[in-house]
């Protein structure tokens, strides 16, 4: 038995290795080891106010942190039986969108954009690209800056709060955020070029896509959840859907989809793969301008499907800031009663398909938690990519092959902070 | 500019964390290039450097949460000749956020890490500078770095969050039935919760003439009711250099 050992994978969130075990020329088995330490949140949650859970779940992770706290508002507000007017929720979208474009830029310009350009990170591509990098800087100032004047801060934001927000953001903020939106835009089509025209390595493997659907628009923060096998299902139902497998070699968990026993991929791809029709025109031009065809089967699209998304994102971003501009919320926070109850919420982070389960008591506290992150959905399907990929990779005699399964990896931009919480009481 | 210096070199490295602080570090846009263009940056795997092994300071974001990250650190104070403890997990293990002490040390079953665990650096090694914060605020991040690019010694705020809620004209949230943390809590986050009407809840540790006991006794005067885990807060998010 020999081994290909991909040691603490550069330029994602978090600390991952990937192990190869080969028999001769065949591999046996891919296996995805997290090595972040357990962090144990679901564990933490425990016995909380409902009041505190939307700040220690931010803390999930630093790059999705807007996602997991806008989920766990939704989660015990679907709890406790409340309904948040339309404007209130074109804010928290608003929230949330400039988070994923923060996150989508730092992933295809910092990390993903390099390798492709054979260099190793970007102040090696500082002497021919620097106009380039200043323009990625700059986008994903712009992605922070809409988040912090809706959150209150862009790393762990802080104004979504259950029943809607701690403080509303005034005329003139709006207004700015819509200047802001549309520089953002106008960058966004100069700047993705760069992404668009790379050329991926020719790999495909079709496997289950997952994704939010609505049938009405791009997936964000409502909606079924569909596979791309054809069945469709509301998310308090999702754990007859989807089931987790431990793994000795790992902190986070895997999972599998229940009832076909299989692998599945969730993100940028999936939701493009699924919902498609519901990207904006800019975005829609986009892949025809660079030939881009849905659904598409190789993992490495994963990038070009963000680069489309953060053109939709901005899209989107104008329309909410212009109807909220029109219609502002009239109060900050709705009246509710907090009771007992049981409440999901199933949201597209930018990684994917993000599920918070709360069960609360009459007073309020927590007394069981679920989170399932995108990364940890993903890990499976990883390891199956990277099995096949590297199969093919010996078979031609590749001489960069660590390289090159890294670069697979990176692809799905995985957030191993987020995956990794693990824990079994015994 | 005719002065030839050899240029700083700093390796960032994170243990158990969200990496919200490296993605703080990354916000600062505006000066990103120009800071890693004055600095020789040895190592960082977020952004995919590692030149060589010698470094002068090292940057250190997370908790220890295992063996392995033990003996990570130990490796990293070696080989450094400033170690800055970045964010609440490196300078408080990340204890704000759990304020459940109870879960201190959960005897679980646990692939590779053993025993649930998380603990600051300085429980292990010497720290030099303290960054405080979850996460910590970009403005202080600059300040580090130009006091590491100056050679100056770096210090944290010693004021509380209050000098600079004040500052920034918000009514007190105390008045208003609110159970804000500000007043024992250290600044230098220019009271980014309070401004935006939520309560301080203690991310940045204990300021350093901070009084518990004088802020319970204002939120019983109040009727604010009490949150749990004020009580447990001298024991575990203290001032830093302790």
């Amino acid at each position: 038995m020999s081994k290909i050992f991909l040691e603490h994978i550069t330029k994602i969130e978090g600390h991952l290795n990937f192990t190869v075990i080969m028999k001769g020329d065949q591999v046996v088995k891919a296996k995805a080891e997290a090595l972040e330490g357990t962090r144990l949140l679901e564990r933490l949650l425990l016995g909380k106010n409902y009041q505190e859970i939307p700040d220690i779940a931010s803390r999930m992770c630093g790059v999705c942190q807007a996602i997991h706290r806008i989920t766990a508002v939704q989660a015990i507000e679907n709890a406790f039986g409340i309904d948040l007017p339309e404007e209130m929720e074109k804010l928290r979208k608003l929230v949330v969108i400039g988070g994923h474009l923060q996150s989508h830029i730092l992933h295809l310009f910092i990390f993903v954009l390099p390798n492709f350009l054979n260099r190793r990170n970007i102040f090696e591509m500082l002497p021919q690209h620097r106009k380039l990098i200043s323009n990625a800087l700059r986008l994903k100032k712009l992605a922070n800056n809409i988040t912090e004047s809706i959150g209150g801060r862009a790393v762990h934001p802080v104004t979504p709060i259950v029943g809607g927000f701690s403080k509303l953001p005034s005329r003139r903020t709006l207004e700015i955020t819509l200047k802001m939106s549309k520089e953002f835009k106008k960058l966004a089509e100069e700047t993705l070029d760069s992404i668009l025209s790379l050329e991926m390595p020719k790999f495909e493997r079709k496997t289950n896509y997952v994704s939010l659907y609505s049938g009405e628009e791009f997936p964000l923060l409502k909606g079924s959840v569909k596979i791309s096998n054809g069945e469709l299902f509301k998310p308090s139902e999702y754990e007859e859907y989807i089931e987790y497998v431990t793994e000795e070699y790992s902190t986070a968990r895997h999972y599998l989809l229940k009832k076909e026993k299989l692998e599945y991929m969730v993100g940028a791809l999936s939701r493009v793969n699924i919902n498609y029709d519901f990207l904006s025109d800019t975005a829609k031009a986009a892949a025809k301008t660079y030939g881009l065809k849905y659904p598409s089967y190789s993992p490495f699209e994963n990038n070009k499907a963000q680069a489309l998304e953060i053109l939709h994102f901005a899209d989107e971003m104008i329309l909410l800031v212009e109807d909220l501009l029109y219609k502002q919320p009239k109060y900050k926070k709705v009246d509710f009663k907090v009771k007992a109850g049981e409440g999901v919420s199933i949201t597209e982070a930018p990684r994917g398909l993000l599920i918070h389960h709360y069960k609360i008591n009459e007073h309020g506290k927590v007394e069981e938690a679920n989170i399932i992150t995108p990364t940890a959905q993903n890990y499976k399907n990883m390891e199956a990519d990277v099995a096949t990929y590297a199969t093919r990779l010996i078979l031609e005699g590749s001489e960069n092959i660590e390289f090159e399964l890294e670069k697979l990896v990176r692809a799905y931009d995985p957030c191993v902070s987020c995956s990794a919480r693990f824990f079994r009481e015994h | 500019m005719s002065v030839k210096k050899d240029k700083l070199k700093i390796g960032i490295f994170s243990l158990s964390s969200c990496e919200g602080c490296l993605v703080q570090m990354l916000n600062l846009e505006d000066y990103l290039l120009e800071i890693f263009e004055n600095l020789s940056l040895v190592e960082c795997r977020i952004l995919g450097v590692k030149n060589g092994d010698e470094i002068d300071v090292a940057i250190v974001e997370g908790a220890v949460m295992s063996d392995d990250e033990e003996k990570r650190l130990a490796k990293i104070r070696q080989k450094s000749k400033i170690l800055v403890a970045f964010g609440d997990c490196a300078c408080h293990g990340g204890k704000f956020i759990v304020k459940d002490f109870d879960v201190e040390e959960i005897d679980t079953k646990l692939p590779r890490t053993g025993k649930f665990r998380a603990y600051p650096l300085d429980k292990y090694v010497k720290v030099d500078y303290y960054v405080f914060g979850c996460p910590v605020d970009k403005g202080e991040v600059l300040d580090l770095f130009k006091d590491l690019l100056l050679g100056r010694i770096h210090v944290s705020k010693s004021y509380n969050v209050c000098a600079e809620c004040i500052l920034r004209e918000n009514a007190c949230l105390l008045d208003l039935g609110i159970p804000c943390l500000g007043p024992i809590t250290r600044g230098g986050c220019k009271a980014a919760c309070p401004s935006v009407g939520r309560e301080c809840i203690g991310c940045r540790g204990l300021a350093e003439d901070a009084n518990i006991e004088s802020l319970i006794s204002i939120m019983k005067e109040k009727g604010i009711e009490i949150p749990e885990y004020l009580y447990n807060l001298q024991k575990y998010a203290r001032g830093g250099s302790t």
